[in-house]
């Protein structure tokens, strides 16, 4: 209890309590007024509530900060009431300590601030509504962030938030809310289109709020923005496809590949064999044999040649044949040591073709080529062998074998044979459904031609 | 010499020749070498032989497996797969078609005359 002059604000008597609170003695207060007793910085808001109470106007004085003689600052509120004494106004003060209550305000308003920093910053929506959904208690600013929409429009139409789901979803999400009635927990997911037509991926839950009786009364809840989670989800998920169709399509490709080894082992057991029946026939001199293993290996490389290049193209399906063609005369031309003599010309187009055709043609021409080298110069003059490969119209195919030397003997039969060479020739373009013709005139031209095989 | 006569269908030339010419060698006669099913139904009608070698891939819209079934339809000539499919869908698939033999290419040509000669030994019990 503190009793003041109104004139002067000077304390006539300040209780015992009050002093203990303030940390003065009796002695020391005497003398002090209102003037000493609070923060400087608050002292116009205390008069103005001073002066108020002094002229009746307020009774009751709030959250007044007073301070001790240490400085430090506590809150009380004043109950007052005017008096005179002696004909001297007064105003008789009555401090209650409100310092816990301020403190007890003071934490639920940082409580409340931090909830509400995490309620309005997270990327959710918290939301309470009625049972069924006619009334809208609470609703976070998230709701603005996911749907694209004011909360205020929430506030007002409570069912709009299902207007803004997916149409493919919103029929599964109404039947899914009326479980609201029975009062269990839910939780679903689905797509809401934003104004901008932005489409976001929400997990909702709801939980009921029940009265005495049990009977649920509201529910409340969570909407997540899960959309990046979806995302992550989706590329997931066409990774794995990607990785299962891959994987397939190696499964295949190594299957195909085994396939090819194999049928590709039988055709050079195949060539060894009938190289062997054809040695046998001709006679077993050691030069017969020399020449028939340099026939084997050159047919093997022309084999070989078309895989390696196959294996640098991107679809291991199709390769350049013009430029297989050079490597294969190369390699020719190295195994029958003709490169001082004979010189090679290449014309044409970059045409590419399909293992299937390449491994007979190229073999095919393997024995072309190797025949021109081995028996059309005999004498080492002006030689020439030229090799072309070019497009016709209707899809067909043209590849010649020409060379300018001493043409094949009329006494040969070259579409009936006997030599493997040439069987070999006429019995590999039949196998692409090709024909080969033969001019003689002026040396050797093969022409073979034929239709591109369609993929 | 057997005197057996034997129908190749195979697409490959030089795999088609060889097996000719190893058969040729081991006494058999061969009647025909075709690339497809198609031709093969044509000549297993025509040359009527004693057992047929036949591949799973080849040209034309019937394969190996497709053409033996069909023949199976109208013939009681013993069919054998020489091929370079050895995975089991192909081996399940081939079943079907109940051949006499079933030899994974590249082959041996001893192991390609005892299965030849099992298969003709097999349908003359049957027949008798």
């Amino acid at each position: 209890m503190v009793l003041a002059s109104l004139e002067t604000k000077k304390f006539l008597m300040v209780n015992p309590i009050i002093c203990e609170w303030l940390g003065y003695k009796q002695e020391e207060i005497k003398g002090l007024g209102v003037m000493d007793i609070h923060p400087k910085e608050n002292l116009p808001y205390v008069i103005e509530q001073f002066t108020k109470q002094a002229r009746g106007e307020i009774k009751l004085a709030k959250d007044i900060p007073v301070k001790r003689m240490d400085g430090s600052v506590f809150f009380v509120d004043i109950n007052s009431t005017p008096l005179d004494i002696a004909g001297e106004k007064y105003l008789l003060g009555i401090f209650r300590d409100i310092t816990e209550r301020k403190q007890a305000e003071e934490k639920l308003r940082e409580s409340e601030n931090r909830l509400s920093l995490v309620v309005e910053t997270i990327n959710a929506v918290f939301w309470m509504t009625d049972v069924s959904i006619e009334s809208m208690h609470y609703v976070s600013s998230g709701y603005e962030r996911i749907w694209g929409r004011s909360v205020q429009s929430l506030y007002e139409n409570p069912r709009t938030f299902i207007d803004a789901i997916h149409p493919e979803d919103r029929k599964r999400v109404v039947a899914e809310l009326e479980i609201q009635k029975t009062g269990l927990p839910f939780e679903h997911e689905y797509r809401v289109v934003r104004p901008d037509g932005e489409i976001r991926w929400v997990r909702d839950r709801g939980f009921p709020i029940c009265d005495k009786t049990g009977k649920p009364e509201r529910y409340t809840g969570i909407a997540q923005d899960i959309t990046e989670r979806k995302q992550v989800e989706e590329k997931l998920q066409e990774a794995y496809k990607e990785l299962t169709v891959s994987l397939q399509e190696k499964e295949v490709l190594l299957r195909e590949v085994h396939h090819r080894v194999k049928n590709n082992l039988q055709v050079i057991s195949g060539l060894i064999g009938m190289q062997k029946n054809a040695v046998e026939a001709t006679g077993v001199t050691v030069e017969n044999v020399k020449d028939a293993f340099q026939d084997c290996q050159s047919r093997i490389e022309s084999m070989s040649l078309v895989h390696e290049r196959l294996y640098q193209t991107k679809d291991f399906a199709n390769i350049d044949f013009l430029v297989y063609l050079k490597d294969l005369a190369q390699e020719l031309y190295s195994l029958y040591k003709k490169e001082d003599h004979i010189s090679l010309h290449f014309e044409g187009e970059d045409i590419h073709i399909g293992i299937n055709e390449a491994i007979p043609l190229g073999l095919a021409v393997n024995e072309l080529i190797s025949n021109s080298m081995k028996y059309a110069f005999p004498d080492n003059n002006h030689s020439e062998i030229t090799v072309s490969f070019r497009s016709l119209p209707d899809g067909i195919l043209e590849l010649r074998v020409c060379d300018n030397g001493v043409g094949i003997s009329d006494d040969i039969d070259w579409q009936n044979p006997h030599t493997l060479g040439l069987k070999l020739v006429n019995g590999l373009v039949a196998q692409i459904d090709g024909e080969i013709t033969l001019n003689k005139s002026g040396g050797t031209d093969f022409v073979i031609t034929f239709r591109k095989e369609i993929p | 010499m057997t005197g057996k006569r034997v129908l190749i269908v195979e697409d490959e030339f030089i795999i088609a020749e060889s097996i000719k010419e190893d058969l040729e060698g081991m006494g058999y006669s061969v009647t025909s070498v075709v690339s497809s099913g198609e031709l093969a139904l044509i000549k297993a009608s025509e040359d009527k032989p004693d057992v047929i070698i036949m591949d799973i891939t080849l040209k034309g819209e019937m394969d190996g497996i497709e053409a033996a079934l069909e023949i199976k339809k109208s013939h009681v000539i013993p069919v054998i797969f020489l091929t370079a499919h050895s995975s089991e869908h192909f081996l399940e698939k081939a079943k079907a078609a109940e051949p006499f033999g079933y030899l994974p290419k590249p082959y041996q040509a001893k192991e390609l005359r005892e299965t030849i000669e099992m298969a003709l030994c097999k349908r003359k019990m049957e027949n008798n």
